[in-house]
């Protein structure tokens, strides 16, 4: 049987699909059967992230009112056989039935090794959504206040549930600043949140340049590396974590540092 | 170096355990209405005696009391089984 997992947030803009989307590929890379659901209702961008949005043709609005089958609505991503994305609805506002949803999140679990759900920011209908399809909870946040603050709030819903296992990612965090004492450290975040830390993504221009980022383009990117970390975490229950501030230690890292700094 | 992380970190942390502190005083409302009911069935409460506090310790960790005074136990008949 495989694991459903829901990426959550509360706030918006802190990398939620970029990390679904990216543990899907890293996941998929190490060989496993892997479904996307977009559950972002109207502001999906799942498909886009992963170059497929031409592809589209049901979404899983169209499964859950029995338009069409679930395999004639999920969408093969070509540079990984396991990766699979079913699309949200595009344009109307839905509202989905949690049973419905949970009983094709029961399904695809059947299918696959893993089902990541990529939640909607805020907290609202489609939030509970998410978090009803899943049995696991990855809460993304960067280091920055409002995002600690509105995960904090998403925290305390989580909690209230039964989850078997609710984890931490932090996105966006920048080594250079961690060591320059500029920027909120993993270590402090986890301190804050009190939730056990799966794993860290440093900010990558990489990502920022390519909308439609695949792991075959951004191959040199230290953030591929911290992904396929986050997926190993992920199939070997361990916790370790990718060190983002080690290139920015050192003679050479100080250089680096203030380089960055200039730039 | 200055230290900004550290303000950071205080500020997180402060406005975390306010957000904390703000949520559970609504909460305990509630629920103290629903305890002064239940406690009722087993004291003479005195009037305007019952109330409730709630007090963020520094670790983050709640600490609800509720307190109250008494006049009497009430002790209630209870129904004989040969009645």
């Amino acid at each position: 049987m495989g694991r459903k997992i829901a990426v959550v947030s509360g706030k918006g803009g802190v990398g939620k699909t970029t990390i679904a989307c990216g543990l899907a590929l890293a996941l998929a890379k190490k060989g496993s059967n892997v479904c996307l659901i977009d559950l972002d209702v109207g502001l999906n961008n799942l498909d886009l992230l992963l170059g497929v949005e031409n592809k589209v043709v049901y979404d899983i609005s169209d499964v859950l009112k029995g338009k069409c089958r679930i395999s004639q609505a999920l969408i093969n991503d070509s540079a990984f056989e396991g990766l699979y994305l079913l699309p949200s609805a595009r344009f109307e506002e839905q509202s989905f039935d949690a049973k419905d949803v949970k009983l094709l999140s029961d399904k695809l679990v059947s299918m696959f090794d893993y089902v990541i759900i990529d939640a909607p920011a805020g907290i609202n209908n489609n939030l509970e959504l998410a978090l009803a399809s899943a049995n696991e909870v990855l809460v993304v946040v960067t280091p920055h206040v409002a995002s600690l603050r509105d995960a904090d709030k998403v925290i305390s819903i989580v909690k209230g549930k039964e989850f078997e296992n609710v984890q931490l990612v932090i996105n966006r965090i920048r080594g250079d600043m961690v060591v320059r004492k500029e920027m909120l450290s993993h270590s402090q975040i986890q301190k804050l949140l009190k939730l056990p830390l799966l794993g860290v993504i440093p900010e990558s221009d990489d990502i920022n340049i390519y909308s439609s980022f695949k792991f075959e383009r951004i191959s040199k990117s230290g953030s591929v590396d911290a992904f396929m970390v986050l997926a190993h975490n992920i199939k070997s229950d361990k916790k370790i974590l990718f060190d983002y501030t080690s290139k920015y230690k050192g003679l050479l890292g100080v250089i680096r540092r203030n380089l960055k700094r200039s730039i | 170096m200055k230290d900004l992380s550290g303000k950071v970190f205080n500020k997180a942390e402060e406005i975390l355990l306010n957000d904390k502190v703000k949520s559970p005083s609504m909460v305990a409302g509630l629920v103290s209405s629903e305890i002064y009911y239940v406690l009722s069935q087993f004291f003479e409460i005195q009037r305007n005696s019952f109330s409730s506090n709630i007090h963020a310790e520094a670790d983050g960790v709640l600490n609800i009391s509720f307190n109250f005074k008494a006049n009497r136990v009430l002790i209630k008949k209870q129904p004989n089984q040969f009645e």
